[in-house]
């Protein structure tokens, strides 16, 4: 059976089985979403690790401010923060002087998204920090450790092992907000099968195909984040 | 060591806990907006053309405000027939039935994990704008569309709160339940449900909140919504001096909103606390 053949069984017509043209383009839509996420994820999750550690490290200033940047991000419409961003910051930056530098959509939307996740990523790092079993602590400190083994022996190997769970949520539902990109035009799955249906006029075979990959896309993250949970689990520790 | 073991595992973060990042949170936006307005009003020179900011923002808040209730109308409708359907989930992913489990856990999955643009766009776009029931035509314009897919993902997200609730009793009520004779739906609606309800307000609050910060996404789909005016004010006065302005403002009404929930949730919170303990002693 030719992919044409399967591309048009039934009544429907998956286009992007046989037709180059529609197969290209949402092909590189896929990879433009996993780069968009590869970044935010790399971003929101050193941000979020470092911050947490600054809001940990308990001076009041930074504390009050991580604070209300979470309660700002976490509190309100990504879609209207990527609009701000997008055409508020955007426009005031590139209007600011002549020949300034402009940032295109898509660093945009990395930079929205990183900056979205990133308020929940503190709080889920900020949590596990705060459970940490301070017999770890104390018994560094019996040993007379400098601070900063204390925080990269001790502090940030624990927390990670200990933020996985919720950080894997977190990631899911960074990869979910990548489709509010196409509010502004980037070249991800969702606005790619959006052109795709307007050229081909098949909006349900796009919405299966769009359905499918991203619930492969997100299965990957899960059963990554899962086996790295299993790898660094520590022994003795963890549900059995 | 069972302390360190239990410490490890309790790292998600608790629900009611962002009440006291709310404040700051205020304040920040708040002085962010104002020192942006006054910078209007006092006005650098280039500034000062446009320097109507504020008189831009009230003569466009009455607008606004029809597109926040709009918001708010969307955000309880779905919730009211989201819980209602999540209930009901909730209840099929704990029923006897394998294949009813099996359905109801793939059903939320799907729902959970499909970003809401998506599932928007495919309510929005597939279903029909009428349906025929006979010789009844039922006609189903944006909004029922809107509120229909709404509803369902809170549905998922509820199904998943009422069974981590029902998992948290001791599963000698449902024995003694069944022992007194009611039937598993009935046991379920008169023994078990009104004991979680106290521990489910929180996290569904929780839900709420987190979903009414999704719901301006229905502007794209042509719902007349806080996010549709602010670009309808942006159009009709055509100065790209007030784009920041007016998402700020709309974000700063968001964020009010939303502030008012947490307060409510985290009251609910100590309330039900207070509950669990009389009740344990």
């Amino acid at each position: 059976m030719s992919l044409e053949a399967i591309g048009t069984i039934g009544n429907f017509d998956f286009t992007i089985l046989y037709d180059d043209f529609d197969r290209n383009r949402f092909l590189r839509s896929i990879i433009y979403t996993m780069s968009i996420s590869s970044a935010c994820i790399v971003i929101s999750t050193t941000l979020g690790l470092w911050l947490a550690l600054v809001y940990h490290s308990g001076r009041r200033i930074p504390r009050l401010l991580i604070g209300g940047f979470v309660a700002i991000f976490r509190n309100t419409p990504p879609l209207i923060q990527l609009y701000f961003f997008f055409f508020g910051v955007g426009a005031f930056f590139g209007g600011l002087f002549e020949g300034s530098l402009v940032i295109s959509a898509t660093t945009w939307a990395v930079i929205a998204i990183s900056v979205y996740i990133t308020a929940f990523n503190i709080e889920s790092f900020r949590a596990a920090i705060t459970g940490l079993p301070s017999g770890c602590f104390e018994a560094a400190h019996a040993l007379a450790l400098p601070r900063y083994l204390i925080l990269f022996k001790i502090t940030i190997p624990l927390t990670i092992r200990a933020v996985l769970p919720s950080l894997t949520n977190n990631l899911v539902e960074l990869i979910k907000a990548t489709s509010y990109a196409y509010t502004i035009a980037v070249p991800e799955i969702l606005y790619v099968s959006s052109q795709i249906w307007a050229d081909e006029l098949n909006v349900v075979e796009m919405m299966i195909v769009m359905f499918v990959t991203y619930s492969a896309l997100i299965g990957c993250l899960i059963y990554f984040m899962k086996s790295l949970e299993k790898k660094l689990a520590l022994p003795g520790y963890g549900a059995s | 060591m069972s302390i360190a073991v239990q410490n490890i595992n309790t790292t998600r973060s608790s629900d009611g806990s962002m009440m006291h990042y709310m404040v700051p949170g205020l304040i920040i936006l708040v002085a962010t907006t104002g020192l942006y307005l006054t910078g209007h009003v006092l006005g650098f020179q280039q500034l000062r053309a446009h320097s109507q900011a504020l008189g831009v923002l009230s003569e466009w808040t009455p607008r606004l405000a029809i597109g926040f209730t709009v918001d708010i109308y969307l955000t309880v409708l779905s919730v009211a027939f989201g819980t209602c359907i999540g209930a009901v989930g909730g209840y099929a992913t704990m029923s006897q039935s394998a294949l009813l489990r099996r359905i109801s856990w793939w059903l939320i999955q799907f729902f959970r994990n499909t970003p809401g643009l998506v599932l928007l766009f495919a309510f929005a776009f597939t279903l029909p704008f009428q349906m025929q029931l006979g010789d009844v035509i039922i006609p189903l314009p944006a909004e029922a569309k809107v509120i229909m897919c709404f509803s369902f993902k809170i549905a998922a997200n509820v199904a998943e709160i009422v069974r981590g609730a029902v998992n948290s009793l001791h599963v000698g009520q449902w024995e003694g339940g069944l022992s007194i004779g009611l039937s598993r739906v009935q046991t379920f609606r008169l023994v078990i449900l009104p004991q979680c309800l106290p521990r489910m307000l929180a996290p569904w609050m929780n839900v709420v909140a987190l979903f009414f910060t999704a719901v301006p996404i229905a502007s794209l789909v042509g719902i007349y919504d806080a996010v549709t005016y602010a670009g309808l004010a942006l159009s009709s006065e055509g100065s790209s001096d007030l784009i920041m302005p007016i998402y700020l403002y709309v974000l700063a009404w968001f964020f009010g909103i939303v502030f008012f929930l947490q307060g409510l949730t985290k009251h609910f919170e100590i309330r039900s606390r207070l509950i669990g303990r009389s009740t344990e002693d």
